[in-house]
């Protein structure tokens, strides 16, 4: 069968200075029918996405012909002891050829052991052996997809004992060694501060700006257990406004960025959605405006 | 400490359900015990999982009642779960778990309706193919009939069940008893069809599924439903985008 024509992938620049959205399955035909003016881009979730046919790939090529795209994977378990899968990295690089996403991210976690997909994102150790072992894994994974990726910093509920370094100087020592970029999730920056006691100014005090290539961002719960509150990062509400304060911040160091709004569970209205990527278009605005009077 | 390898294995085993032996030493434990941060871990995966077999299996899950399907779920994702990222291709052990779970040995038919279900999910990612056009024999000579071979659609699924799951499928019937039930689930476009057979058309189709010529699958389709009507069949399955080529 002839593979369909190619949609003309829509260069990365333009996602540049834009906040987008997570694309959710109940918002698909309305940004189909009703594109919105002012969005530029949207992210998928690329698994969803390795189908072989019928309506998803169909509306992911009418969603291709609106908005630039960004691909985020979740399957990619970077950050196992076992090489990542070769067969999976194929299927990626055929979707990316296919649909020429502007930005392409993966996520500092594990989730693949023993040959079981468990679909969530585990911690690593912050130790030597994990440092080695997830640039391995992310340099098999730039070379597979034939270009630089993003990493995510995770959000977490638990650390290891034999961690030797904090989260932020792996991350930063990661993004060194696999020469790749990163994806700072801001509300996982908040979620792991609150959850493990470190703070959030020494975090991105250590983040290599010039590497970071898009930021996230997403509500959370807060969760008592046992006297104690946890925040689980659900993308199930609304930005706090501490995190909005931390993603002010974060423009503020690493410089204007493409932004994306994260809403995957108890999906509102997508007007919701879409005020609160206005919100962050508005400080992107701001930064921009600020970063070319200097 | 363990190396990554082995600590990556004992997390997996306990947030699949299994003892945390070996693991809880290794987390750090301060105002919050280590046992209660990883059971968030486990309630995550049990919850995204759950939600998959939910996604997949609504009409299963409505005709079982929300304890028994979660408790099926549940027991099945801990013992199989997906072995890749691509999460529309898991869940096709499932109907048969069903089958097999005491939870639901008073429901005998959710297996096969769990079977439908399936293959309603199969077709929706399965690959796009033409479908043979209504009007495409219409110029073959009647002569050439009997030799003829009409290819499924590649989406197409036969289902066969001594429960009526197309009856439970649309929620029809709540405790039904044993009646026969042959159902074609198909994509010729982009929509999934679901369609009820008689036990004679799905006698022609699986024959001809098995490329049997026009006459052999006619005369299987006699013998499984004396007097069935082939003309009226072979136009209805035309029309309905069941074939994708003959030769």
């Amino acid at each position: 069968m002839a593979a369909p024509a190619a949609v003309s992938p829509r260069p990365p620049w333009e996602v540049r200075l834009a906040a987008g959205i997570g694309l959710r399955h109940p918002h698909v035909a309305q940004l189909i029918e009703e594109p919105p003016a002012d969005l530029a881009w949207v992210e998928v979730h690329t698994e969803n996405y390795l189908v072989d046919g019928g309506p998803r790939l169909r509306q992911l090529e009418l969603i291709a012909e609106r908005y630039a795209l960004s691909f985020h994977g979740v399957g990619l378990s970077l950050g196992s002891a076992d090489e990542p899968d070769r067969a999976h990295l194929a299927r990626i690089r055929r979707l990316c050829d296919r649909f020429g996403p502007g930005l392409v991210s993966e996520h500092i976690a594990w989730s693949v052991e023993g040959g079981h997909y468990l679909n969530d994102l585990f911690p690593i150790p912050y130790t030597e052996e994990a440092l080695a072992t997830v640039a391995r894994n992310i340099r098999i994974a730039q070379d597979a997809l034939g270009r630089r990726i993003m990493v995510e910093n995770p959000s977490s509920y638990l650390r290891f004992l034999d961690s030797t370094m904090a989260e932020c100087r792996f991350v930063a020592e990661l993004a060194a060694r696999a020469d790749c970029d990163l994806l700072l999730d801001v509300n996982n920056i908040h979620v792991s501060a609150h959850n493990h006691g470190f703070a959030v100014d020494d975090y991105l005090a250590a983040i290599p700006s010039e590497r970071v290539g898009e930021l996230h961002l997403a509500g959370h719960a807060r969760v008592l257990a046992d006297g104690a509150v946890l925040l689980i990062d659900d993308h199930a509400s609304a930005v706090i406004p501490a995190v909005w304060a931390l993603y002010e911040r974060t423009l503020a160091r690493v410089g204007p960025r493409p932004t994306l709004l994260e809403w995957d569970n108890d999906i509102p209205p997508l007007e919701v959605l879409l005020a609160e990527r206005s919100q962050a278009q508005a400080w992107l605005d701001r930064v921009a405006v600020h970063a070319r009077a200097a | 400490m363990p190396a990554l390898r082995e600590l990556q294995a004992r997390f997996a085993r306990a947030v699949l359900g299994g003892p945390p032996s070996g693991l809880l030493d290794s987390l750090v434990a301060d105002h919050l015990p280590p046992a209660r941060r990883l059971a968030v871990y486990r309630a995550n995966v049990h919850i995204a999982l759950l939600r998959v077999l939910e996604g997949g299996f609504p009409a299963t899950r409505r005709a079982a009642g929300e304890d028994r399907f979660r408790a099926a779920a549940i027991a099945f994702l801990r013992a199989s779960p997906p072995v890749e990222p691509r999460l529309h291709l898991w869940g096709g052990a499932f109907p048969a778990w069903l089958a097999a779970h005491p939870e639901t040995a008073g429901q005998p038919w959710l297996g096969d309706l769990a079977g439908l279900e399936w293959a309603r999910e199969e077709v929706y990612y399965a690959a796009d193919a033409p479908a043979l056009v209504p009007t495409a024999l219409a110029a073959l000579p009647q002569e050439r009939y009997p030799a003829l071979r009409l290819r499924l659609h590649p989406t197409a699924r036969l289902l066969a069940s001594r429960w009526p799951i197309d009856a439970l499928w649309r929620g029809e019937v709540a405790s039904p008893p044993p009646t026969p039930a042959h159902v074609l689930v198909s994509r010729p476009g982009m929509e999934v069809q679901t369609l009820v057979l008689t036990a004679g058309e799905h006698a022609l189709l699986a024959a001809l599924s098995a490329d049997a010529t026009l006459a052999d699958a006619a005369e299987a389709a006699l013998d499984a439903e004396p007097g069935l009507d082939l003309t009226a069949i072979l136009a209805r399955h035309l029309a309905a985008g069941t074939f994708t080529s003959f030769g």
